[in-house]
């Protein structure tokens, strides 16, 4: 961290210099998928606290929820979640000492992403033959 | 520059000072969340948009009501963790820091309050 006490110190390189690779792609898209399900987060609290408060207020909340705008950042916060399940699956085999060869974690990470899409549409079709 | 000088800029801005302690917390609720949030996204996406009747028939079974409570109390838990780690990550002032920590608690606890005590007014609605 630069400050005035230190004076003009060279900074270390950083994510504008690297090649872009599966593994810190990976490793920042697990902060930003988990940041950006928060919005879904809340408004899924406002639909519990609705429908324990009353029809109309609920009746609105779930309005949103399925208006075009509320599907859209619905449907992009479950993409974050398959992203943020799938990448917490290989932290999670990482702790137990597994996985840790390079090359097994790019495959690991291409596997996290490409399956996240791949659920994410499945989900899609699911939800949309049942009709919601 | 004396030694003394380096360490008190570095005081209160360092450490965490319970860092094995959090690192637990992640995994265990992250581990927790796995069964949790598939159960709850299955409640929560069979009965989005069915109205408010079916709404309350779903979250006054015991069953749904117990995984949507544990599921909301765990992932917020699960969520402030992880906001901590961005806050010290990216917030090097110490004022900032403590005033984002504090404020990441409330929002993230608050939530989960509101959120614990609407599914215990649904399950006694019924």
């Amino acid at each position: 961290m630069a400050d005035a006490e230190q004076g003009n110190r060279p900074l270390s390189p950083h994510l504008t210099i690297y090649r872009w690779q599966i593994t810190m792609f990976m490793s920042i898209l697990n902060r930003i998928t988990g940041i950006a399900m928060i919005p879904a987060t809340i408004l899924i609290v406002w639909w519990f606290l609705a429908a324990a408060t009353g029809t109309a207020h609920f009746e609105f909340v779930d309005w949103l929820l399925t208006s075009w705008f509320g599907l859209l950042l619905l449907f992009g916060s479950l993409w974050a979640f398959w992203i943020h399940l799938f990448n917490g699956l290989r932290h999670l085999a990482w702790d137990a000492a597994l996985w840790l060869e390079i090359p097994q974690v790019r495959k690991s990470g291409w596997a996290a992403i490409i399956l996240s899409a791949l659920v994410t549409v499945l989900c899609i079709i699911v939800i949309a033959t049942m009709g919601a | 520059m004396a030694d003394s000088a380096n360490k008190k800029r570095f005081l209160g801005i360092g450490d965490h000072k319970g860092g094995l302690g959090h690192w637990s917390l992640q995994r265990i609720t992250s581990i927790m969340l796995i069964p949790l949030s598939l159960l709850f996204l299955y409640t929560f996406v069979t009965t989005l948009g069915d109205g408010h009747a079916a709404m309350l028939e779903t979250y006054s079974h015991p069953w749904n009501a117990l995984v949507a409570i544990l599921f909301l109390a765990t992932m917020f838990y699960h969520l402030s963790l992880g906001v901590e780690v961005v806050i010290d990550d990216y917030i090097p002032d110490p004022g900032q820091h403590k005033i984002l920590m504090l404020l990441n608690k409330l929002l993230f606890r608050g939530l989960s309050v509101v959120a614990v005590l609407s599914v215990i007014a649904i399950l006694f609605s019924a």
